[in-house]
């Protein structure tokens, strides 16, 4: 949902002003997560120095005790990107106790990574998220957000959590300032696609140190005329897929699986395709932390879904070291290794520093 | 010789309806930081004294174990990040002891001088001073 930007800066930085920049008052929340990155690539098929930053502003609202909203607004100039957009913007009631029914633009539930990181990288050990699942400068190939009505609750005292939501299709037809294509939600009911579906199951122990969860989603996608998809071209998206956490001591290890079927609509072509990564960080003190992720996908080469992202099979091995200045300002330093496998592509080293900040 | 300052003795309270009889300081974190709702299989509702009260800064330094603009950083990470806020906040202790009588289920911080026949005291912060 990308809008008009002079506005939206106007708007930014009326409400900035307004606000000063002050926590919250009474029952509404201000706030901006920021970031500035700087990074560097070997042997990169196209010239990947860049600088930039993304600016996260968000309020929420309680409108009385069971009715709450959000708004998050984006600005990502991150590798030749530039946008500004409403990342989230949802409406919330508490119907009875234990289940809640919301509308709006969510982040999709596709593992714990999607719904819990954002563009906030604050919250993020690493200055990447897993290739498959980049929220910045619009990288990601999977459906990372809808539109639609979310019902959720938990049971018994919270340890067992639900999600279903029905959702509008979603729509590849924007290329970005880097030249990608990206992957847009549409509202639940518009156009000629079919409309999705989404649901996720998490079980979590008494102290939240071990979680598990199940989750998939089926939707429609529709992919953009020209090359690679000669003509137009909708396909039936299908993602299952599970995702794991503990937290051990100092030491904390998430994974996530994602299984992938794209069934070309009115045809019996078929792709399949995998995506994992497994994530492992050490808190050495109160201030640094180590991390180390290896993620990785195979995709079916003539798969038209992936080949809009040119994307091929390949592997990437990123380690992290984070220094946390304060609670509200915090260093980090990367390199990621891509390994692109069978491809004629040359593997690359990336090298990425960031200052990621919050102003409350 | 100097003065002695009175020092509030700060009690955790909930009304006599509530089936809750004991909870432990992590208890009470988690649920000052909403990182649990229930306690003891009861669905907890809370509040809040203002930041200057000094029984409210007592609590949050011993139980909570956040303040200042390390509980205001904790609170934007998790607004932004769920669907969660902080609690509410009533002006006086009084106000606290009738908001806690009103209903099961709600349990609230108080200097102990305020306490009448309609609460009772499900934990004591001078069990964490070490002078029970």
């Amino acid at each position: 949902m990308v809008i008009n930007k002079m506005k939206i800066k106007q708007l930014l930085f009326t409400i900035l002003l307004l606000s000063n920049f002050t926590p919250s008052y009474a029952d509404t929340f201000v706030g901006l997560f920021g970031d500035l990155t700087v990074q560097d690539s070997k042997n990169a098929p196209f010239n990947s120095d860049s600088y930039g930053g993304v600016l996260d502003f968000y309020v929420t609202h309680q409108f009385n005790n069971k009715t709450t909203g959000l708004l998050e607004l984006v600005y990502d100039d991150t590798e030749g990107e530039e946008e500004v957009e409403i990342e989230r913007l949802w409406l919330q009631r508490l119907i009875v106790d234990k289940f809640n029914l919301s509308v709006g633009r969510f982040h999709s539930r596709l593992g714990s990574w999607n719904k819990l990181i954002n563009h906030a990288a604050l919250l993020q050990d690493t200055i990447s998220s897993p290739f498959f699942l980049e929220l910045r400068g619009g990288g990601g190939v999977f459906p990372l957000h809808v539109i639609g009505l979310m019902a959720e609750g938990t049971f018994g005292s919270e340890n067992v959590s639900y999600m279903v939501m029905a959702h509008g299709s979603q729509e590849i037809n924007a290329v970005n300032n880097n030249g990608r294509f990206v992957i847009k939600p549409e509202i639940l009911f518009s156009g000629s696609s079919s409309p999705g579906y989404s649901a996720r199951i998490l079980l979590k122990n008494s102290d939240s140190s071990r979680y598990l969860s199940g989750f998939m989603m089926q939707t429609d996608v529709s992919l953009p005329t020209g090359f690679p998809v000669p003509t137009a071209m909708v396909v039936s998206q299908l993602i299952v897929g599970l995702d794991v956490g503990q937290q051990l001591s100092n030491w904390k290890i998430t994974a996530e699986y994602f299984y992938i079927r794209n069934d070309v609509v009115n045809s019996v072509a078929s792709y399949p395709a995998g995506a994992y990564f497994i994530q492992t960080s050490y808190l050495a003190n109160e201030r640094i932390k180590l991390t180390y992720r290896y993620a990785g996908i195979s995709v079916d080469d003539n798969d038209p879904y992936f080949q809009v992202f040119s994307m091929t099979d390949q592997s990437h091995h990123v380690a992290d070291l984070r220094y946390d200045i304060n609670d509200e300002h915090a260093i980090k330093f990367e390199l990621d290794y891509v390994d692109f496998s069978d491809s004629v592509l040359t593997n690359t080293l990336t090298y990425k520093l960031q200052w990621a900040f919050l102003f409350d | 010789m100097s003065p002695t300052l009175a020092v509030a003795e700060v009690v955790v309270i909930t009304s006599k309806e509530t089936m809750i009889y004991d909870v432990s300081g992590v208890q009470l974190q988690q649920r000052w930081l909403s990182q649990k709702h229930y306690i003891s299989n009861v669905k907890v509702d809370i509040v809040d004294l203002p930041e200057s009260s000094d029984v409210r800064q007592q609590f949050y330094n011993l139980v909570v174990k956040k303040n200042g603009r390390s509980l205001n950083a904790y609170w934007a990470k998790k607004i932004f990040l769920g669907k969660e806020f902080p609690p509410e906040v009533v002006d006086t202790n009084q106000q606290v002891v009738n908001w806690v009588s009103e209903k099961a289920g709600r349990i609230g911080y108080v200097d102990n001088k305020y306490l009448n026949e309609r609460v009772k005291v499900i934990f004591s912060l001078s069990t964490l001073n070490g002078d029970k």
